[in-house]
């Protein structure tokens, strides 16, 4: 195989590790997602600040 | 304050589900045609500058109105400003009437899952995929009889969907543990078997190997940004659905780093399946690779699944009923999670909107479904199919990326998004994302659709297969249909839960 073709490989390879280890790693982290330090249930909430254009 | 939203148990689970939802069959049978038509190798590097500056903002944006606005899409975009509600209806059915044919792609699937045990299909593939299969008339105008065997596969594969979907994050959180890493193994084992087999090295050269002048040519970028609309499941209100469960106050660019990227890393590796079969048939046939499609073997679409790989299948030294089980349960899980999260964007749609129970409504859509897909089941169906398939990815997700990145991007204060995307994500966007939304990725995409259509006008879908009124029921006709649909929808009152409670 040509060796731009390899590199091409690699680069793919990058991605493909880039995306699926990074999810498996929080999989694994957080099998239980606690909410954020100092956030509570009524952070949760369907209330907004108020948007203006 | 309104009622308490439904949460995804973790993370995790969120992460699982939206990358399931974006890796469907697309992601087999479309991008390693692609690349291998728009230069090879070379082709990654405009795909990859098209995840990172429209696909993944995309993404961002979708998740973003969903998390913030804690609603489904056409509910978040109302949020946004009252106007825009039927971008997102429109979105929902355009989801919606995908996943009516895209369930009968899956009940091919579970057909073949059963031939695979007495390898029926040996020896005639594309007769028995067109004949045995889909009882293909001559065109879309004879409509033919309906498979009775694809009926019953329909109605197994939507039980299945609404098993998956029936107490919403709650079930759905538990399904993608499967639906989405089972197709990776089964993927991974076709994969092993198919370099092992000779000749597969010839394939994945001319996979791989990058043609660089592509890289001058505009309709690679545009076929480059094409892709990265069509296998992100962008444009359905899936990402905004399944975001809406999330926590307002929590990641969301690094949630969509994950998706895009995971998505993009399997496509690619898919590759690699589909280009060691199409070497190993071109070793058999003595052809070279580039000779496999004149000698009449697809290495995209349907075809490249129904008839090239189980031809393949067919001709492996031993095993070949367990490879053929292992292949058509592969595609089968591949489709189930993108089918049953088009689902599941419509039923939080419904179920935002109108307070219904998601359960009655869960029940409802999945009916309807199964009636949808019945025209797919007939001997026309695969015309059908293709005509539909065509207009509701060209005018269907393109359309609402564009009025999404529009409306949001220059009639919304989207610097108060920005800002609120980067108080509390894992990777900062800037200003740099603000820039994506409000001119590239539009650009680009206005691009796509003047071109497509100037295109369509002079050059009609299927080349002259398919008489006018077709293209026009079920391509122009339908679009103009779900466009004044969803403008019905959003001017429908919103039920308040007092008049739930009342009832």
């Amino acid at each position: 195989m040509r060796i731009d073709a390899w590199i091409m490989l690699i680069f793919g390879c990058v991605i493909l590790y880039g995306g699926l280890t990074r999810s498996l790693i929080i999989a694994s982290k957080h099998s239980k997602m606690p909410r954020p330090e100092g956030f509570t249930e009524e952070d949760d909430a369907d209330e907004l600040p108020p948007v203006t254009m | 304050m309104g009622a308490k939203r439904e949460r995804w148990d973790s993370r995790a689970v969120f992460i699982l589900a939206a990358i399931g939802s974006a890796i469907g069959l697309g992601n087999v049978w479309r991008f390693p045609y692609i690349a291998f038509k728009n230069g090879g190798g070379a082709f990654l590097i405009p795909y990859f500058f098209a995840l990172l500056t429209a696909g993944i903002p995309v993404l961002i944006l979708e998740m973003a109105i969903g998390q913030q606005f804690q609603a489904a899409a056409p509910g978040a975009l109302r949020k946004a400003k009252k106007w825009f509600e039927f971008v997102g209806w429109y979105a929902i059915l355009v989801a919606l009437c995908i996943v009516f044919y895209y369930c009968v792609i899956m009940a091919w699937s579970l057909n073949y899952i059963v031939h695979s045990f007495t390898l029926a299909w040996a020896g005639r593939e594309a007769d028995f995929f067109y004949n045995d299969v889909l009882h293909l008339t001559d065109g879309p105008a004879h409509l033919g009889g309906i498979s009775w065997q694809l009926l019953i596969s329909l109605a197994i594969t939507w039980i299945g969907i609404f098993l998956c979907v029936r107490k919403g994050t709650e079930s759905v959180g538990k399904v993608v543990w499967v639906s989405v890493n089972l197709p990776l193994l089964l993927l991974i084992i076709m994969f092993l078997r198919g370099v092992t087999l000779p000749g597969a090295m010839d394939g994945i050269r001319m996979y791989l190997t990058p043609d660089w002048s592509a890289l001058l040519k505009p309709s690679v970028w545009g076929a480059a940004y094409g892709q990265i609309f069509f296998t992100l499941s962008v444009g359905f209100g899936v990402m905004s659905a399944y975001a809406s469960f999330r926590p307002r106050k929590s990641d969301i660019t690094n949630n969509s780093f994950i998706t895009g990227l995971s998505n993009s890393g399997v496509e690619f590796f898919a590759g690699f399946a589909v280009f060691a079969v199409a070497g190993y048939m071109a070793t058999i046939m003595q052809v070279p690779v580039t000779g496999v499609e004149e000698a009449g073997l697809k290495i995209s679409g349907p075809g490249l699944a129904f008839i090239t790989y189980a031809s393949a299948i067919a001709k492996l030294p031993a095993l070949q009923q367990l490879f053929g089980v292992l292949f058509f349960v592969m595609l089968f899980s591949l489709g189930i999670d993108s089918a049953f999260s088009l689902t599941e964007a419509a039923s939080v749609a419904l179920a935002d909107k109108l307070k219904f129970n998601r359960l009655k409504v869960n029940i409802v859509l999945c009916i309807i479904g199964f009636f949808g897909g019945i025209i797919f089941t007939s001997g026309a169906g695969f015309y059908w199919l293709d005509i539909v398939d065509n207009w509701m990815n060209q005018w269907g997700l393109v359309i609402v990326s564009f009025l999404e990145c529009v409306f949001l991007g220059w009639f919304f204060n989207i610097k108060w998004l920005q800002e609120t995307i980067d108080k509390y994500g894992e990777i900062k966007t800037g200003k740099l994302w603000i820039v994506m939304i409000k001119y590239v990725t539009p650009i680009i995409l206005g691009i796509i659709i003047v071109t497509t259509f100037i295109q369509e006008v002079q050059h009609p879908y299927g080349g002259g297969a398919y008489p006018m009124w077709t293209l026009w029921v079920g391509g122009w006709g339908l679009v103009i249909f779900l466009f004044a649909l969803s403008i019905f929808l959003s001017n429908l009152k919103e039920r308040v839960k007092s008049e739930v409670v009342k009832k």
